[in-house]
């Protein structure tokens, strides 16, 4: 059984579950009464807190103020020497189970975050919105709702990037080279074209995607800003890295300039 | 994200009871609508008969104590999902919550929630299991049909962070299931 076919099952017992609980509830005027009373309850609570908190406040000052007097009075307190090791600011990995190698060194921030064969993964903790997603094998998708490639357009990454960057739904940048190791092709940066933003799917409009159905593509929606590097494996396969934007892609050059240095370590292998 | 302010004064609809600044909707109205489908979503979020509707309630609650600035919200059914998502997957909350699910049924009152199938309840224990942002994408996802814009709007998270995390739940829950990959 596939996860939707699950997940659908599943979502019906919730919804049999709420309906039933409605057909035997009388209750709402009394759930609204309680409301009332609960928050006079929490409003005394509140009161009592800080009441409690008031008297507590002074005390703790009190007691750390004496704890700081007694120890400077102390002089035998040791001084520490500030650590002379150096913190390693970047780390170097590789992937172990995705079927297009490649070396990688990122910031210390920077963490693998899910790996299988025709995904890969890196999360930033610090960069808000920092993912970098690789996608093994990925065609153009049909830019509708149904997951599905447009088998139209060829599977190089010229071919798609260059549709990429003419599709009259998508506003987006001319196709700029890179190459990463031994992956070669280029990158497009592309947002959904004013007029196409009206129709809206539930994983966004799919741009690039793998499976019919699956998860393994990816869509863009109506506020989103994204960056694809599409690169040409010396296999024949086609490796494609997603940057999506943050916050509608108000910030989305700030995280490209932090996530272009992680892109450019990207070294995949002959 | 942050839920936008409405400046008092701004589109000022005053009506009589708890009625919505800048909507002719009141509390009631909108809990009536609102309140068994975000029961729902804490059943899932929080596997709890018992709990789940105090921490609808809860959510509820919050709104209803600023409903004069919640119901300014462009969508305040957004709102109060998120306050419930958030709350269903707190422990600290949810042993509130059991507490007073277990004073109710002390006193005599029955939950009205019935129990899940053997099925439905593993799916969502392994949604459950999932990291707690996940957990809270694919319960928005399926069971309430919502898009990532949506989900990332309740969530106060970005879109392209709703995708992947929305991509790794499944790939996590399709291992702890060992469902079959949607590949074809």
């Amino acid at each position: 059984m596939t996860f939707d076919t699950r997940a659908r099952r599943a979502v019906q017992g919730i919804h049999r579950a709420v309906e039933v609980m409605e057909m035997s509830s009388t209750k709402t005027p009394q759930r609204l009464t309680r409301f009332d009373q609960y928050r006079e309850g929490k409003s005394r609570n509140k009161r009592i807190a800080a009441f409690a908190v008031g008297i507590a406040v002074p005390v703790v000052l009190l007691v750390a103020a004496a704890l700081v007097l007694k120890s400077d009075r102390n002089p035998s307190v040791p001084i520490t020497t500030p650590s002379t090791s150096v913190t390693p600011t970047s780390v170097s990995g590789s992937t172990h189970t995705f079927k297009a190698p490649f070396t990688y060194t990122v910031p210390q921030s920077w963490a693998l975050s899910g790996e299988d064969a025709r995904y890969f993964s890196l999360d930033s903790t610090v960069v808000p919105g920092g993912h970098l997603i690789v996608l093994s094998g990925v065609r153009a998708g049909r830019l509708d709702c149904t997951n599905r490639p447009d088998l139209s357009v060829g599977t190089s990454s010229d071919a798609i990037t260059t549709w990429l960057s003419t599709h009259p739904a998508l506003d987006a940048t001319e196709p700029r080279p890179v190459r990463l190791g031994a992956a070669t092709g280029s990158y497009v940066d592309v947002q959904l074209a004013a007029r196409a933003r009206a129709m809206t799917c539930p994983y966004g409009r799919q741009l690039v995607t793998r499976h019919p159905d699956g998860p393994q593509g990816w869509g863009i929606g109506p506020i989103d800003k994204i960056r694809l590097y599409v690169l040409d494996l010396p296999g024949g396969d086609t490796v494609t890295i997603v940057v999506d934007s943050p916050s509608g892609g108000s910030k989305f050059q700030d995280l490209m300039d932090q996530t272009a240095p992680v892109v450019e370590s990207f070294n995949f292998h002959t | 994200m942050t839920w936008p302010k409405l400046e008092r004064g701004d589109l000022v609809v005053h009506g009589g009871g708890s009625a919505a600044v800048g909507s002719s909707e009141t509390f009631e109205e909108f809990y009536a609508r609102e309140f068994p489908a975000v029961v729902g979503l804490a059943f899932a979020l929080s596997g709890s008969r018992t709990a789940s509707e105090d921490l609808a309630q809860e959510a509820f609650l919050a709104a209803h104590r600023d409903w004069d600035r919640v119901a300014g919200y462009e969508q305040p059914d957004l709102w109060v999902r998120r306050v419930v998502s958030n709350m269903s997957m707190s422990m600290f909350r949810r042993r509130y919550a059991e507490a007073r699910a277990l004073a109710r049924f002390a006193f005599g009152a029955a939950t009205t929630l019935p129990q899940l199938s053997a099925d439905d309840a593993e799916f969502w224990a392994a949604v459950r299991s999932l990291p707690r942002r996940q957990a809270q994408v694919i319960a928005l996802r399926y069971l309430e049909d919502r898009s990532v814009a949506e989900i990332a709007e309740i969530l106060g998270t970005a879109t392209g962070t709703v995708k992947k995390q929305l991509h790794d739940g499944r790939q996590n829950v399709v291992r702890r299931l060992r469902l079959e990959e949607d590949d074809t």
